[in-house]
């Protein structure tokens, strides 16, 4: 005989693949009715059905990335990105994700006739080609690089990559990115992001664009960061540090480039360096930035949006580690801490000074 | 909040809870079983799906107390619980609100878990499974994909949820995740700041 946590199971499966008749519904409501621990068995079944979602996203975004290194994908042939937020919905988008498997399969098929036909060249095209990667909001993709780099991007961001025999070339479009880079001395590894860049041989750094800077916080190694046209000027033998527009960033340092301005280089704790790339396993975390700040990290990750709506909560300090794509969590949480009122309005929620709601 | 809305809201400030509860209720209450422990948990489940989210502002919290009302319910019906633990229940009103860093299990750790349990499902469950869950495809699909029939499908992935469900929730084996016991170990400190 099955226990409830079975039964339980069962009927979560059933009612995410939206396999319910009317039957089935007034069958299922009966069960639960029967016996609180049914329903909470239920409940608990259907929100772990859930939380693997988001498992599977993260599973999902590192066996695309194995695939991906196998197979250099021109531009065409890159999926719509998936924002992490809709696969965690019921009945996530299974179009979407049942396309990407025989696009590949041609796409292999397509490389091997040409290979054929061109020969050479048509390797050298597909060797120059410049690749595009993109996340979706609420998305943290990892893509493993034919060098054997690897970019994790953070929501919302895009990078094109292109490789060649001197130079790995990847600029950040928008957004954030992580990069842990394979050891090639003979073959720099140059982030362009606006017009600052960042150099590397073998080193993990993550660099973030924003409308006024580009932020580098470098977690092993060393990097040189400067100016675009001057880093990808030096040949891989010179020394940049020794000019003086270039500056190194080491291990635990932090660098901000604004716009045509030197990069200001400052220690960052490890603490503070982690807490930056909370988003690595899908967190945002905050250690006393004002609500403002907070609300427009989460937003990033987010369709839906928080509004403050007054400045005095605006600027009140938050703490607290909170998953990215939980927007209504992050609200409750802050509404609670602040003494506010958290108010959904449509496609955002409200933010708004009030009475605070008590636990229990 | 719509239904799929609570169900990741419950995902998110109840789920991650679980284990260090169960682990917590089997230490300190060597009265209950392991269905005493699982009544106890699907009861809390059902009370707190009943609660209006929005005045919870720590699903831990909130979830320990819901379970000492239960305990407390109990032992007065003195069902399961020795009248001698009501104080032990009580200190666990002295439970930090704030759960510490150690308590969140990295998303990384949760998945290297989640691929250990996979792994040891059943040949045909767990492929069953990925398929619905990694590659997102329908029931219908899975069952073509496959050669079987939908009902079996449906069988698979109600043993996957059932097993790695009940995997999730119990605490890492040692050495996995290090962490003391909350409750127990606040219950002696005057405050709650020492983290």
């Amino acid at each position: 005989m099955e226990t409830i946590s079975e039964l339980a199971a069962r009927w979560a499966v059933r009612a995410d693949a939206g396999a319910l008749g009317p039957d089935e519904e007034r069958e299922l409501e009966t069960w639960l009715a029967a016996d609180s621990r049914h329903r909470g068995a239920y409940v608990r079944a259907r929100a772990q059905w859930v939380d693997l979602d988001r498992l599977a996203a993260l599973q999902g975004s590192a066996s695309s990335a194995a695939e991906s290194s196998r197979v250099a994908q021109p531009v065409a042939e890159e999926p719509a990105p998936e924002p992490a937020a809709a696969r965690a919905g019921v009945g996530a988008r299974p179009e979407a994700r049942r396309a990407t498997l025989p696009r590949r399969q041609l796409l292999v098929a397509g490389i091997a006739a040409m290979g054929v036909l061109g020969g050479g060249l048509s390797w050298l095209i597909l060797r120059e080609a410049q690749e595009r990667y993109t996340s979706g909001i609420g998305e943290v993709r990892r893509i493993a690089i034919e060098d054997g780099s690897t970019l994790l991007l953070n929501t919302a961001s895009e990078v094109t990559v292109r490789l060649t025999t001197q130079q790995r070339d990847i600029r950040l479009v928008r957004g954030e990115a992580l990069f842990e880079v394979a050891h090639d001395k003979s073959r720099p590894f140059i982030v362009h992001a606006n017009d600052a860049a960042v150099r590397a041989v073998g080193t993990a750094f993550a660099v973030r664009l924003d409308a006024a800077q580009v932020d580098v916080t470098v977690t092993e190694g060393v990097v040189e960061v400067g100016d675009s046209k001057t880093l990808s000027g030096l040949g891989p033998t010179t020394a940049p540090a020794s000019r003086p527009d270039v500056k190194r960033v080491a291990a635990h340092e932090h660098a901000v480039i604004a716009r045509s301005r030197a990069p200001d280089v400052e220690p960052i704790a490890p603490a503070k360096a982690d807490r930056q790339l909370a988003w690595r396993e899908g967190m945002v975390s905050f250690d006393g930035e004002s609500l403002q700040t907070a609300v427009a990290e989460i937003n990033r990750h987010n369709r839906r949006q928080i509004v403050i709506d007054d400045p005095t909560l605006a600027a009140m300090p938050i703490v607290g580690v909170f998953r990215a794509i939980d927007l209504e969590g992050f609200s409750a949480a802050a509404a609670a801490a602040l003494k506010a009122r958290a108010i959904p309005d449509g496609d955002v929620i409200r933010l708004q000074p009030g009475p605070s709601k008590t636990l229990n | 909040m719509d239904e799929p809305a609570r169900y990741r809201w419950i995902a998110a400030n109840i789920l991650p809870y679980e284990p260090e509860l169960r682990g917590w209720l089997r230490r300190r209450l060597r009265a209950l079983g392991d269905n005493d422990v699982d009544d106890l948990v699907q009861e809390a489940f059902a009370r707190i799906w009943a609660a209006d989210f929005a005045t919870i502002r720590n699903g831990r919290a909130y979830l320990y107390a819901t379970v000492r009302h239960l305990l407390a319910e109990y032992a007065r019906r003195s069902r399961i619980v020795p009248i001698e633990l009501l104080g032990e229940i009580d200190s666990l009103n002295l439970i930090s609100e704030e759960p510490g860093p150690e308590r969140r299990v990295g998303a990384r750790q949760e998945l290297d878990r989640l691929r250990v349990i996979v792994a040891a499902l059943p040949v045909q469950c767990r492929r069953v499974f990925e398929l619905r869950k990694f590659e997102g495809l329908s029931h219908r699909d899975v069952a073509a994909r496959m050669g079987l029939s939908e009902k079996t499908v449906e069988n698979h992935l109600t043993r996957a949820l059932a097993r790695i469900g009940a995997a999730l929730a119990t605490l890492p084996s040692t050495g996995e995740v290090t962490h003391s016991e909350p409750p127990a170990k606040r219950a002696d400190d005057t405050d709650h700041g020492n983290d």
